[in-house]
This record gives C-alpha cells, structure tokens and sequence, in this order.
C-alpha cells in the first residue's frame, strides 16, 4: 500500500507531470524571483571559499607579522591586518567556515526538532500534547548557559557538539510555533477529510500539516540563523565555543568593538560579511516562503 | 422626493491585473418605508454597491468613478468623511451577514449598543441604557434584563442577529442595509428575523436595502428588486414583475435555481439494509469554567458532576441501498454530530453501527482504514476542507494512491476522468484550491469523497455556503454521481427544500433525537409531529403572492 504511495513522491519531480507539486511549483516560482536568486549565489559563494578556505587562503591563520600590526587595507592585505598583524581576509575566511556550520547546522536542529515535536503534540492533542509542551517548559525554565556547560564538562570541548548544543536550545520557540499554527489547522474540515479519507497519522502530519505551518517556519529560522551566530559568539568570547588563534565571524566582530575607534577597519570587515549574509538569508527566507505558498500571486 | 436616489454609481477595482467594474452605471430611487432588494450571485457587485454608498469600501483598491447618491439632499459621493461619520449609523445603519464576527467579542451587547447613542445622539449613560433596554425588548431579546449583560458568545445566532438589528435600529436610521442578514441562520430563525425586519420596518417608516442571493427569501418582503450580475443591474422592477414576468433570461435562471419540489423517484429502491445505526448515543462534556474544590481533588474528579451535551441522544434507522436519506434540523440538532460519529471521525458513547452488517463500532484501525474506503464525507465549507496547499491533482491522486487503487503509471488516467466526472476543465488539475470559486472547490471535494468509489457518502450541508444558482448545479451533480457510480447518501442539511428535492426518505431532528422518519412525499404531505410542522412554514415561498398570503394568516393568529 505504502509502496504505491511512495511511487507518487517522485512523480511528483517529473518536469512534465500534469500535477505539480508544492515544491516543484514552489521552485518554479522561486528561480522567478532575482533578490531570492541573487541571494542563493551570495550564500553559494560564502559556503564553497569557506570549505575551499585551507586552500586557497592568502596566508595562514596563525601567520603573525609582529612588526606590520594592525595595517589599514593595502594591496598585500585586502582587509588589513589585526593588532598582531594577521591577514584579515584569511582570518575571515577561516571565521566563515564556524559561523556558517554554526548557523546553518544549529538552525537545522532546532528547526527539525522544533517542527517535529510541535507538530506531534499540536496533532496529537489531549494529554501527550500537555506531556510534550511541558518538557519544553520545562526545558525553558532551565538556564541554557548552564546546559551548555554540562554538556560540554559531560562531553568535552568539541566543536559539533557546541552546534547541536545551540540547537537543543533554539528548538523550544519553534516547537512552540509549530504547535500553535497546528492547532489552528487541526480545526479545518480538510484534516478531518484526511482522516475520513483512511490516512495514516503521520501521513497527515507529512502531507496536511507540516506544509501548512512552512511560513511561519521558515521566517523564524531565517532569524534563527543570525542569533546562534551571536550566541557563538557569546559562548567563545566564555571559553566555552572556540578558541583563538581559530576564528568565528562573532569573535572577530566582538575584538573589533574593543578596538573601534584606532582600526576600524577590524569591525567593518567581518560586520559586513555578516550583514551580507543575514541580508541574503532573509531575501531567501522572503522568497521561499512567498514560492511555497500557492495563494501568493501568481504572475 | 424619494428618501436616496443613486444615478449611474460606477465602482471600479484597480488590481494588479488590471480594472475590474464592480458596479457599472447603477441606478434607483427609494422612499421612506419602502423595501429594496438587491438580488445576484456573489461577485456581482452587490454588497459593493450598497457599501459604496456610505464609503465602506477598501480604497486601494476600489474606487468609485461616478455617480450621485442623494441622501436627503446631500450627496454622499462627495460629502466630507467627517459629515459621512454623522450619516453612519445614524441615518443609514447597517446589518451584516455575519453576526458574531460583526460584534466585538469583548464587549457586552449592551455596551456595544449604547455606544452610537452617546456617540451620535450626545446622551448620557443613564438614558442611553433605558432607551437600549427598550429596543432590546423590541427585537425579542427578553432575557434577564433583557440580556443586556451578556456577552456576544453567549448567544445563539438568531439572537446574535437580533442584537445586531438592535444596534442598527437603536439611533433610529432612515435606511437600513441588510447584507445577508439571514443567510448564516437556520429556516426557522431566518423566518422569525425577516418577520422582526417587517414589524420594525413598517413601525418607524425605515427604508431598507435588503441584499441576498436568494429570490426566495426576498419574495415576502421586497417591493422592488435589482437583479444584478457582473456589476450591471440585469434586471429592475416591482416584485410581482419580477417573479411572475421576468423579463430576462437571467433572472429566469435565478427563479429555476431555488429547489422545488422532488426529483423523480426511482421505482426500485432495493430491501437490502446498507447501514443499521441503533440508538446511537455521543455526549460531549461541557466545560465548566467555574472555580471550585472539585478542581482540586484530581482523584474525585472522575465522579464529580461533570455535564454533557447529549449531541445524539438515542438515535436508530435503517439506511437502504441505493437510498438518499436526508437528515434535517436546526443548528444544535446533532445532526453533524451524528454523522461524525457514523464516520467514527469522534467517538461514541453508546449504540451500534452496522455498515453491511459489520459492526463498525471498536474496530482496529487497522480495519477502520480499510473501512474509510467504502465510506466518504462531504463536508460543508468548501473554503477549509481542501489543504490550501495541494494542487487538484494532489487532493484527488491522494485516496487512489493511498488505497492502492491506482498505481503510478496510471493514475493520471484516474484522476482526469475524476475531474471530467466533477464536470471541471481538465487544466484544473495543475491549479490550487484558491484559484477556484467556492461551487468549483465543493467539485473538487466531491471528486475527494468518490475517489475511491465508496458504497455510503455523508453530505453535511454542502451546498449551504452556495450560492442559489451553484447550489442548484452542485445537487444537480451529486444526484447524477450517486446514480452512476450506485452510492448510497446520508443527506444532512438545515434546509428542507434542498432535502426535499434529493431524498427519497427524511429523518427530522431536534435535541439529538429523531423527531419524525418518514418518506419525503408524506413528510411534506401529511406531517405528523408539530415540530416538523412549523420547520416546514418557515420555508420561504418563492412566490410573492403565496407569501404574502402566509403572513396575512400568521399574523391573523398572532
């Protein structure tokens, strides 16, 4: 029976085929829109200097140049160098490949913990509904600086685990979400038709559910992806993330306040970079929520 | 000199997609006391024309183009909005469709009511309370104090809509628009309404503009009509003219669409039993928000006097095969709950259901999936019953590949002669629910519930969120699927004609029990219970003169 069904997955892909999808149409209508494309091929880009940066990096990122210091932009240093004369560039470039594993892993945890756990107590109603909301009370109540620190006492210092870490905690506003807009779907006769059609459970929560509550999803992980960032950031700047002479984007940002005022420069830099990146986010966000939605106008 | 008098109003929307004429070069006069109703189906400019009146439309992107509306010599087109703010409400009051969404949740009736007299009439809390109090008793809100602490939830619709009368009537307008006002009310209350806007009409000379898409329901109570369609008044002239000498073929089509009488029947009926329910029983608990002990003792709660709506209250009939089988009743009957609990979509409290002699009653879910094969629902509001995010090819590919009767090589050919049995354009298959009005989405629910060929459908009330015309399409379409594809029908409806028309049996309910079961004909023949009775004299006659006649009778009793 489920054999069937799981033919009609892939039909669904066919070009040709006469009945589309939500995300064959959804992409059909994203590549229409430049802003969304444009930003697609910023993060493209961003993402393959960060996994290419051991290679093609200008220098390396322990690489100190005592005498030079901190150096305004130049033609051997792009972006200048910081107060114990390391490249900018490189030390951006290696700072990406931990903001950007951090935000996008993170922001994938919470959002498939968030949605999943959402939409199965929201569905699911009656006392699981209370017993799964209450563990993410409960989760809330707890002070994740020091989940996170007993995790990483637990498990020692390692990098994956700081990103799952953030994750485990994003994930409780999400599920919250999640559980609201299902609740308010529940009450529409085309779930209960989905029931009356024989469905399976999960099927509904695949099919009904879960697509409907993909726009306030997708905007909240579009926010999401900036804070675990920061909070990168604010766990490093603890001891608790990573470790100079390693780099993120937000320990970078957080060393160029202190010294704003004399190199400016060593805030500009990775503070664009940054901005850059939340920018293309929320132009894609915007976008694909607009692409999976079938009610926006269709021109 | 008449009381308005509007002169070529043309309302236009400026989309994206360019300009649509919402009302085009519209027309007419009316005088203190007299009844104007506005007849055409939804889109055609109707509520639009009256809201423009009084500015009430969204601007961006409506705009009205031309025209005059001379309200008691002042033309309210180009009046100031301060000045507008005087006539609203105050002089032109109006009743919406919908009545608890047109009341302010958090705020008592009374509240609510008193707030255009201090505002228009500059009265004080005092006086303004006892004038509410008055008017309330006038539209037949009699409760404790006359309700006048209540808040909107509390009521029932009718009475929801009676206070919304209130509202309108309380700063005593010259003109009232009526929007709908009966359309979200069942046959009964939609009679008592009507008769209410009559008595007040004729007691304070209020000029009304009455819209609806229904001919029938204007029938009683227009002196004049406006058939509209596309924004063009089609068709204008004195009731009886319009009813007895309709001049186009438009307002024909209208006056054919309103059901009348029975379908032929078939001559064989078989003997064989398709569902036997027994005295089917499904409580719902009340919530009792009331603070008590009771709350307390978790361990007492089981035994606590907990209360129940008794929704089915013992119910029992046959269901033949072959059979239409229609179930009528006032909103509150548990005529919805009864067919939820057939479908085992709630749980039971007591009784059996026998589906070809199966006890459908603590099946495995195993074996309910199976089951739901053979037995489908339609449901009533087109507009939430299909996922606003599946195209039409999605929706109905999904029971066919869900229950293995198609595969994925051929299911295109499934689905297509799907759509061609719903009588859509085959394209519909790539579109989404949204791109389709609400007759076309109630097609596609359809083409949801035969998919999978059931034997035993439940139709609760769907073509109530219809139009006339489409409503008469949609029975038209469901009659010719039931007999070809031989299915069996529980018909659930508020409206008796539309039952009538369909079924060859009919089952009247009221407080979760059966009142009266008995073939349509005698149903409508010799009724024997005088709650069936009174459902069916507050059938609004399509006919001005039969209805006339009624109201004569009624209020010769009364």
């Amino acid at each position: 029976m489920l054999e069937a069904y799981k033919h009609k997955e892939k039909l669904a892909y066919k070009p040709n085929d006469c009945g589309g999808s939500l995300w064959s149409d959804g992409w059909i209508r994203l590549k229409k829109n430049k802003l969304a494309i444009v930003s697609s091929f910023i993060l493209g880009f961003l993402c393959i200097t960060a996994v290419l940066t051991p290679i093609i990096a200008p220098y390396g990122y322990e690489e100190q140049n005592l005498l030079l210091g901190a150096a305004p932009p130049s033609a051997s240093h792009w972006l200048g160098t910081d107060v114990f004369g390391r490249d900018m560039l490189t030390r951006i470039m290696y700072g990406s490949r931990v903001s950007l594993a951090v935000g996008f892993i993170a922001s994938g945890v919470a959002v498939f913990i968030g949605v999943l756990w959402g939409s199965l107590a929201g569905y699911s109603g009656g006392r699981t509904d209370a017993f799964m909301m209450r563990i993410v009370d409960i989760l809330y109540a707890l002070p994740f600086m020091i989940f996170i620190i007993l995790l990483m006492v637990i498990f020692g210092r390692n990098l994956l685990l700081l990103f799952l870490a953030i994750g485990a905690v994003e994930w409780l506003t999400m599920a919250r979400i999640v559980r609201g807009q299902v609740l308010t779907l529940k009450q529409q006769d085309f779930i209960e038709a989905a029931v009356s059609l024989g469905l399976s459970n999960w099927t509904i929560i695949r099919r009904h559910i879960i697509p409907n509550t993909l726009s306030p999803v997708i905007v909240y992980a579009t926010l999401t992806i900036p804070s675990v960032m920061l909070l990168e950031a604010f766990l490093s700047f603890l001891g608790l993330g990573i470790q100079p002479p390693q780099s993120s984007w937000g320990l970078l940002i957080s060393y160029g306040v202190e010294t704003m005022e004399e190199y400016p420069w060593l805030i500009f830099f990775p503070g664009l970079f940054l901005s850059i990146t939340l920018f293309s986010l929320n132009f894609l966000g915007d976008g694909l929520r607009d692409a999976l939605d079938p009610r926006a106008s269709k021109d | 000199m008449s009381l308005l008098l509007v002169e070529g109003l043309t309302v236009n929307f400026h989309s994206r997609n360019g300009i649509i004429k919402a009302v085009n070069n519209l027309s007419f006069a009316l005088d203190y006391g007299e009844t104007l109703a506005i007849v055409g189906e939804s889109g055609s400019g109707k509520s639009v024309a009256s809201y423009s009146l009084l500015d009430l439309i969204p601007k961006p992107p409506g705009k009205i183009e031309a025209g005059k509306a001379i309200f008691n010599g002042s033309d309210l087109l180009t009046l100031k909005l301060g000045d507008l703010q005087k006539i609203r409400g105050n002089e032109i009051a109006i009743i919406f469709q919908d009545p608890m969404s047109s009341l302010n949740p958090y705020l008592t009736i009374g509240e609510q009511l008193i707030e255009p007299i201090i505002y228009h009439k500059k009265k004080s809390r005092t006086e303004a309370k006892r004038l509410a109090l008055s008017i309330l008793n006038e539209v037949g809100l009699n409760g404790p104090e006359n309700n006048f602490y209540c808040f909107p939830h509390e009521l029932s619709g009718g009475m929801q809509q009676r206070a919304m009368i209130a509202m309108a009537l309380i700063t005593k307008p010259k003109l009232l628009i009526c929007d709908e006002p009966t359309t979200a009310l069942d046959v009964t209350t939609q009679a008592q309404i009507i008769r209410l806007i009559q008595k007040i009409q004729k007691k304070y000379k209020i000029a009304i503009i009455f819209i609806s898409h229904d001919l029938g329901v204007v029938a009683g109570i227009a002196d004049k009509i406006i058939v509209m369609k596309d924004g063009e008044a089609i068709e204008t002239g004195i009731t009886y003219d319009i009813f007895y000498r309709p001049k186009t073929q438009y307002t024909k089509k209208l006056l054919s669409s309103i059901p009348r009488g029975e379908k032929e029947k078939k001559t064989s009926t078989s003997k064989e039993v398709l569902l036997r329910v027994n005295n089917l029983v499904k409580h719902y608990p009340v919530n009792q928000n009331k603070f008590s002990w009771q709350t307390f003792k978790l361990f007492n709660a089981k035994n606590s006097r907990k209360k129940y709506i008794k929704a089915v209250d013992g119910v029992s009939f046959n269901i033949k095969r072959g059979e239409i089988f229609g179930i009528v009743g006032e909103s509150g009957s548990g005529k919805s709950s009864l067919g939820k609990t057939i479908l085992q979509l709630t749980s039971l409290n007591g009784g059996q259901i026998y589906f070809s002699d199966k006890n459908l009653v603590n099946l495995r879910s195993s074996e309910k999936i199976s089951m739901r094969k053979h037995m489908q629902m339609i449901f009533q509001d087109p507009y939430s019953s299909l996922n606003p995010r599946m195209t039409v090819f999605d929706t109905l590919a999904e029971p066919l590949l869900y229950h293995s009767l198609a595969s994925s090589s051929n299911i295109q050919k499934h689905v297509f002669n799907l759509i061609d049995d719903i009588g859509l354009p085959r394209v519909s298959a790539k579109k989404y629910p949204h791109e389709f009005s609400g007759g076309q989405r109630q097609r596609i629910a359809i083409g949801r519930a035969i998919a999978t060929k059931p034997e035993f459908i439940i139709a609760d009330e769907p073509v109530s969120a219809l139009d006339v015309t489409v409503q008469a399409q949609i029975l038209e379409l469901i009659l010719n699927l039931t007999e070809k594809h031989n299915m069996t029908m529980m018909f659930i409806s508020h409206d008796l004609s539309v039952v009538r028309y369909l079924a060859d049996r009919i089952a009247v309910m009221r407080h979760g029990k059966i009142v009266e079961l008995n073939e349509t004909s005698k149903i409508f023949s010799s009724a024997q219970e005088k709650y069936t009775k009174e459902l069916l004299g507050a059938i609004p006659l399509a006919d001005p003169k039969k209805e006339k006649e009624r109201q004569n009778t009624i209020m010769g009793i009364r």
